[in-house]
């Protein structure tokens, strides 16, 4: 297939935001999964509007396309899938620790010399 | 074709009861669900499980499995060709998002069972009713970026295949570049949203997005923290002892640093605002490391003997029990 140059340059990035509606749309799921997540705190709106709707950010569609891929494939349900998410989460924030402390150790002794006695 | 091993990849025997197979494939399917399993083969890895699962669970195909494993199977080279004249009797309908999405079955599979997704069986095509449209998938892509890269922002040429859906209903990945403008001051794990740019849209619905997931390649000496940046200096003991102006590299340039008397390794200088850039600017922060020559000239070791015994007071390990 043949490649396609598209200069993205002008996209907009992260800072839209989505209404509930289109969130199922875009998820694919019923209003009320979400609205369930959004009680199970999985997700959580960015803000709400004039009416006090909810909106969500970006960030929130692939949340929540995770998490439905989560309880679908896994059989999860809510409390199982926020408890997997909570996790996943921490996980994520550890491993990153992880690494950035190894860095720093490895900065600090790791041309240190070795003696064995 | 190669013969697929349906019980090995579900790590079970060949005479497992189906409650036995369902707790394998459960089991196995938490471990390298690709949004639990960070590495990079989980996907294909998980897709298997599935497509082995898909047979194994159902008592008709697994028969017919077992059946061409028994006879019909490898040739001399281990090459595999159904019969001839096969046909499957169990038939394959989809169903679910995950263990029957037959979009992502082997060939061997398909030889078995049929294609499921392609449009000569029609299953696809017909469980679509006429008019059906749907928006394009999100997709994510990983891009690694270098810290100055994040620092002052940078435009980037980026590949990736995109799935599409082709007349016939199939699944198709079709190459794509982008020229994507990164703003400064990202974050590792910060996702940036490309609106349109993710899978095409079915029956005129609008593209999905593509989301950016930023990470940072390992620096030579820099570390990050957030939008901190850490950084391990080498200090010798004179300048440790007596205090020194030192030049230290930031993501700026080099900037001039005051050593104060009297330090030791492990301690920290903060040079604000010299972080990462964004709306929430980082700090730089300097850890001192204390760095001794592995030889001294004959004259150093004369003065580390006399600053001995002028700072005999000093225990380095007076919090240690002594003997």
């Amino acid at each position: 297939m043949s490649d396609v140059i598209i200069n993205a340059v002008d996209t907009q990035y992260s800072s839209a935001l989505f209404t509930l509606s289109e969130v199922c749309q875009r998820c694919g799921v019923h209003a009320e999964i979400i609205v369930e997540m959004v009680e199970y705190g999985v997700v959580k709106p960015a803000d709400t509007d004039a009416n006090k709707r909810w909106l969500f950010a970006g960030e929130a569609l692939l949340r929540l396309n995770r998490a439905q891929r989560l309880r679908q494939d896994l059989e999860l349900n809510l409390p199982g899938l926020a408890l997997s998410m909570d996790l996943l989460d921490e996980i994520d924030a550890l491993r990153q620790q992880v690494v950035s402390l190894q860095h720093q150790l490895q900065r600090t002794h790791g041309d240190g010399n070795e003696v064995s006695y | 074709m190669e013969f697929k091993d349906y019980y090995g990849i579900l790590g079970v025997d060949d005479t497992a009861s189906a409650a036995e197979i369902k707790t394998s494939y459960r089991k196995l399917a938490r471990k390298y669900h690709p949004d639990v399993n960070k590495a990079k083969n989980s996907e294909d890895k998980f897709k298997e499980l599935g497509e082995a699962y898909e047979v194994l669970k159902d008592p008709e195909k697994r028969a017919e499995y077992d059946q061409l494993r028994k006879f019909g199977a490898a040739g001399a080279d281990g090459d595999f060709q159904p019969p001839p004249g096969w046909q499957s009797a169990a038939g394959f309908s989809g169903g679910g998002y995950t263990g029957a999405d037959s979009q992502h079955f082997s060939d061997f599979f398909e030889s078995i069972f049929g294609a499921a997704g392609a449009a000569s069986r029609g299953y696809a095509a017909d469980s679509e009713p006429r008019g059906f449209s749907r928006r394009g998938a999100d997709l994510q892509h990983r891009i690694s970026l270098f810290l100055e890269e994040a620092h002052k922002g940078i435009q980037r040429q980026i590949k990736l295949s995109i799935p599409e859906t082709d007349e016939y209903g199939r699944t198709i990945a079709r190459e794509k570049t982008l020229n994507v403008k990164i703003p400064a001051g990202v974050t590792a794990g910060q996702r940036i949203r490309l609106a349109g740019q993710g899978g095409a849209g079915i029956g005129g619905a609008p593209a999905g997005d593509l989301f950016l997931e930023v990470e940072f390649a390992p620096h030579p000496y820099f570390s990050v923290d957030g939008k901190n940046i850490i950084l391990t200096l080498p200090v010798s003991a004179p300048e440790a002892a007596l205090g020194a102006t030192l030049s230290v590299p930031t993501l700026d340039g080099n900037v001039n640093l005051k050593i104060p008397k009297g330090s030791s390794s492990g301690d920290k200088l903060r040079l604000k605002g010299r972080g990462l850039a964004g709306d929430v600017v980082g700090d730089q922060l300097v850890i001192l490391k204390v760095a001794l020559p592995k030889r001294h000239t004959e004259a150093a070791e004369a003065l580390y003997r006399q600053l001995a015994e002028r700072e005999a007071a000093f225990n380095p390990r007076a919090e240690m029990p002594q003997n």
